[in-house]
């Protein structure tokens, strides 16, 4: 069989894969993503406009229904306060924060807009924090959410699913927040908007006017182009003109929005509370006791390992394949390609095939084959080099290292594939390895390998290309047994017992799958509540 | 007519890497080596540009960077905030990984690398825990389900659940190092390799129509976009 | 006094900056933040500082091929010219730029990037749609259980996501959805936790200084 025409064949098929859903279907069918994660409760639905088509139903009804025939004057008892409201310091943050909550009702703050639905009035809420500043949301709806959603703060409590919340950031540690409900009126409505796009107009224009100011500045001190100078002064008249023709000054805008700010309506209760922060988040003690195990666990192993050095580890038979492709190398008088992932040190993959390289370098030393180590950050390149360099000391052939058989390409992704797509093509290694991380570049690396006939051995902890090097490479290492091979390869008592304790960790976690589904059912079955605790604490503690 | 010089450049070099699919060629080495020189020559610049001038040469030298926010009263006088050394503490380290170059003080690229490498391990340790371990096990404490009055189809769910658990365990006795894969391990852990490939089958299912849809979008510029710029207007 | 600023302090620092950066994550004060800002700051310095030893090693690698008149070394000046072209455009774009950025629109680097690199960036990306067929015909010939459960999978994966897979039968993407979210991911899931194992560990080796071949190997 002819293996281009069937690439072809398939490239084809693909093409008609890809194509039919554009002829079959209307683009717009999609369902939406994640819309229906935004509305916590049926109540809260009702009262939300969460997509478009409905926020464009409810214009059409208040445009179509003249305003004042529903909502005449306004009437502080027509308007809902939800109960129990709280104003607290947001717990577990840095401070900055604070949050305002209560019981979940059928009308309450989730309203954007003064309006009307099911009949009901709906008002347009304002908060006026620390007596000055007015908060509004765009979209209400979307910023509260149940507290019973947002573990990582409140933890969990049967209680908490019955209150809604909202955020208020950007404030001190250590600061006393006030925080006062109030409601435009619907006579107002028109006014209070105005003020406010008044004097949010008026001082981008005077930010962009103080802004080129800058720049001209900056231009006579620096440069002195005089065209540059001229193009800004003209564009700071231009500013001025428009700054102008607003026919107000930010003095007036700012009295205007004052003046509106004190006619609104206000709920006489003034919330009060202090941001804190804290030195332990205790929503992290779950973590904690999980670090805290599998460190203990995983040093006790490596230290039992310094006394009964003679620990057993599997065949990995990716690994037992590193003598003979270097060998092969050695035969073909071809050298050996080493890619150490696409990652910078950040990254703990790229540091396990760090590892690989020192051990199979070790290897390459000794049957004195060659070796090209082409680099995509420049950090990992310079401890590559230095991998390399003391693998060849330990071997006994410093002399043999060559301090250009490692080198920085280059960082970009695509650049880096097609130059050791090349340096494959052209220079024929008899042995290609690819550790560590790898993105999209992986199928097009390990193809073009395989086309050289070169023995290729993977090893990497990346989902999404684990498959393409499956079908591309003669030996895959699958996820955890990139971590092993150093320890495989050196047969280092320590890595071993390293190995062994993640061993015990793995059983732990299984216990607790098979021990956390075990009591999750029960109450389930028994329809008990308060079984679900396991799940908890693995959220949050 | 206004000729699109980069359109028609960007076409041509489109042309040259796609050659590298027939195999290696003059054109697509050519491609190859620019294409490098090129992406090396933009790396040089974000790094200086967009990370070393703003984060060290700036910190040192305010006078070269951004001035303080002015303010509506006095727009026109500049000041620059005061010079910050701490930055010369990494600048050092920076420095030690450069010394490389001289066998005798090599050695100092370690401490660079230490510092490097032990805070990211520090960094990772609780993110993985956080982000993998928790996530991971939360989602595998399912309640199994069989009979569910409303839901007829519950009794599947339960059964997925539990094909589930297993799945998972037996791709976890796969990965077990210290036992040899003999017996009920290695009953187990065959059931965990056979697991694994069904993942990476399917996740090779998924990724092929995403493959697929670039190489359209890639003849779709040359067909529309660069033909126009010759004057040839196919639509779209 | 030599061996220790060579052997123990880099181990040493190793394990000061990693448990300060671990010990930040638990803590919520507003220092936690700044520590890790700056440890980032820090790194984008160092990794600048790296980047001319990168440059230098591609500049000498391809020095070499000219110097040794290896076969292709004409395609080295290409990479020379293209680089100290990009370098100098880039300079200049950046210091006239408006920003201080060499990519603002309507700059020399800017018109380099958009018509010469992007190009070439998206069709090495377009290339995976023919590799993509030709490891699926590698796929095709599989011979042994495990790559003929790949293919499978795959196959059933691929026809439940396109229409002309359910116009073929209607319940292919039943099937797919079930071994995307069944078998699929108890096997995402046993691979996460042993690599979430691993890494910790590893982190932990390398906080105790157990691990150390990022410095050049044991003692």
């Amino acid at each position: 069989m002819n293996r281009k025409a069937l690439i072809l064949l398939l490239v084809i098929l693909g093409f008609l894969f890809t194509l039919t859903p554009l002829l079959a279907q209307d683009p717009d069918a999609e369902p939406p993503g994640d819309e229906q994660g935004v509305e916590a409760s049926g109540s809260e639905g009702e009262a939300d406009s969460g997509n478009e088509a409905d926020e464009g139903g409810a214009l059409d009804e208040t445009e179509s229904a003249p305003v004042d025939e529903i909502a005449p004057v306004f009437d502080p008892s027509d308007v809902h306060i939800p109960e129990n409201i709280i104003l607290e310091d947001l717990p577990m943050d840095k401070g900055n924060a604070v949050a305002l909550s209560w019981d979940l009702a059928p009308f309450d703050f989730v309203v954007e807009k003064e309006g009307v639905k099911n009949g009901e009035i709906l008002h347009h809420y304002i908060f006026l924090i620390n007596g000055s500043d007015i908060i509004e949301y765009s979209n209400v709806a979307k910023a509260v959410k149940l507290m019973s959603d947002s573990p990582q703060f409140w933890g969990f409590d049967d209680n908490l699913a019955s209150r809604k919340w909202l955020l208020f950031e950007g404030f001190e540690v250590n600061e006393e927040v006030t925080l006062q409900i109030g409601v435009v009126q619907p006579e107002l409505e028109e006014a209070f908007g105005a003020a406010r796009d008044n004097l949010a107009a008026i001082n981008k224009l005077n930010a962009e006017n103080v802004n080129k100011h800058q720049n001209l500045a900056l231009e006579k001190m620096r440069r002195k182009r005089p065209t540059k100078i001229s193009e800004l002064e003209a564009e700071i008249a231009g500013l001025e003109e428009s700054i102008a023709s607003l026919g107000y000054t930010p003095e007036e805008a700012e009295t205007e929005w004052n003046d509106i700010k004190s006619k609104l309506f206000y709920f006489p209760q003034v919330h009060k509370t202090v941001t804190k922060t804290g030195w332990f988040n205790p929503v992290k003690t779950n973590n904690l006791i999980f670090g805290f195990l599998f460190g203990a666990v995983i040093l006790w192993f490596i230290s039992r390992a310094r006394k009964d050095p003679n620990l057993f580890i599997r065949r990995i038979s990716g690994l037992e394949a590193v003598d003979e492709a270097i060998g092969r190398a050695t035969e073909m008088g071809k050298p050996i390609l080493y890619l150490t992932g696409m990652t910078t040190l950040a990254d703990l993959a790229t540091l396990a095939a760090i590892n690989i390289l020192g051990e199979v370098a070790k290897k390459v030393a000794e049957y004195e084959s060659g070796m090209i180590v082409p680099c995509r950050d420049p950090v990992v390149m310079t401890v590559n080099q230095e991998t390399v360099k003391e693998a060849y000391t330990e071997a006994g052939r410093p002399d043999h290292y060559n301090e250009d058989s490692v080198f920085f390409l280059t960082e970009d992704q695509f650049s880096y594939t097609a130059s050791v797509s090349g340096i494959m093509l052209r220079d024929k290694p008899a042995a290609i390895f690819f550790m560590g991380y790898y993105y999209a570049e992986s199928l097009l690396l390990a193809e073009t390998g395989s086309m050289t006939g070169a023995i290729q051995i993977a090893g990497t902890d990346s989902l999404a290309q684990l498959p393409f090097f499956i079908t591309a490479c003669d030996y895959t290492l699958i996820g955890e047994e990139l971590y092993a091979a150093s320890a495989y390869l050196s047969r280092e008592p320590l890595l071993l017992g390293s190995l062994k304790g993640q061993d015990v960790g793995k059983l732990f976690l299984m216990a607790v799958i098979l021990f956390g589904t075990l009591i999750v059912s029960l109450g389930t079955w028994f329809n008990v509540d308060g079984f679900d605790f396991i799940q908890h604490y693995l959220t949050a503690l | 007519m206004n000729i699109e010089w980069g359109v028609i450049i960007a076409g041509f070099l489109t042309l040259m890497m796609f050659s590298f699919i027939f195999k290696d060629n003059p054109f697509f080495k050519f491609g190859e080596h620019l294409y490098l020189g090129i992406a090396v020559g933009y790396y040089v610049n974000i790094q200086w540009f967009n990370y070393m001038r703003p984060n060290l040469i700036e910190k040192l030298f305010p006078v070269l960077g951004p001035p303080n926010e002015a303010t509506l009263a006095t727009p026109d006088t500049l000041s620059f905030p005061d010079p910050n050394y701490y930055v010369l503490i990494p600048a050092l380290l920076g420095i030690f990984i450069i010394l490389r170059i001289i066998p005798k003080f090599a050695w100092l690229s370690r401490v660079s690398f230490a510092v490097y490498i032990g805070g990211y391990a520090g960094i990772n340790f609780p993110m993985v825990i956080n982000g993998v371990i928790l996530p991971q096990l939360v989602a595998a404490t399912a309640a199994l389900v069989f009979v569910d009055a409303v839901n007829k189809l519950a009794f599947l769910d339960g059964i997925n659940t539990l094909l589930m658990m297993i799945g998972t365990f037996c791709v976890l006795v796969y990965f077990f190092f210290s036992i040899e894969h003999k017996g009920a391990a290695g009953f187990l852990s065959k059931i965990g390799i056979y697991v694994l490939m069904i993942t990476f089958g399917a996740a090779f299912g998924y990724t092929v129509m995403a493959r697929m849809s670039l190489l359209i979008g890639r003849a779709q510029f040359l067909l529309f976009e660069w033909l126009k710029a010759f004057g040839l207007n196919l639509g779209a | 006094m030599a061996t220790f600023f060579r052997k123990q302090l880099p181990i040493l620092l190793a394990f000061v900056f990693g448990m300060t950066m671990l010990i930040r994550y638990y803590v919520p004060h507003p220092i936690s933040e700044q520590i890790y800002n700056e440890f980032i700051k820090w790194v984008i310095i160092i990794a600048g500082f790296a980047a001319i030893l990168g440059i230098l090693s591609l500049l000498h690698y391809h020095w070499n091929k000219i110097k040794r008149r290896q076969p292709g070394y004409g395609f080295s000046f290409v990479t020379y010219i293209a680089f100290f072209t990009m370098l100098v455009v880039g300079l200049i774009s950046g210091s006239i730029s408006e920003t201080g950025s060499p990519l603002e629109a309507g700059t020399g680097f800017h018109w380099m990037y958009i018509n010469l690199m992007v190009p070439m960036q998206s069709t090495m990306f377009a290339i995976l749609g023919f590799f993509v067929a030709s490891a699926a015909f590698r796929a095709f010939r599989a011979r042994n259980p495990e790559a003929t459960l790949l293919l499978i999978a795959a196959i059933l994966v691929m026809l439940g996501r396109v229409p002309l897979g359910e116009a073929i039968w209607g319940s292919f993407p039943t099937i797919s959805d079930w071994i995307l979210n069944v078998l699929n991911m108890s096997g995402q899931r046993g691979i996460l936790l042993g690599v979430g194992l691993s890494q910790i560990a590893m982190a932990l080796r390398i906080l105790f200084g157990i691990e150390r071949t990022y410095m050049g190997g044991g003692d």
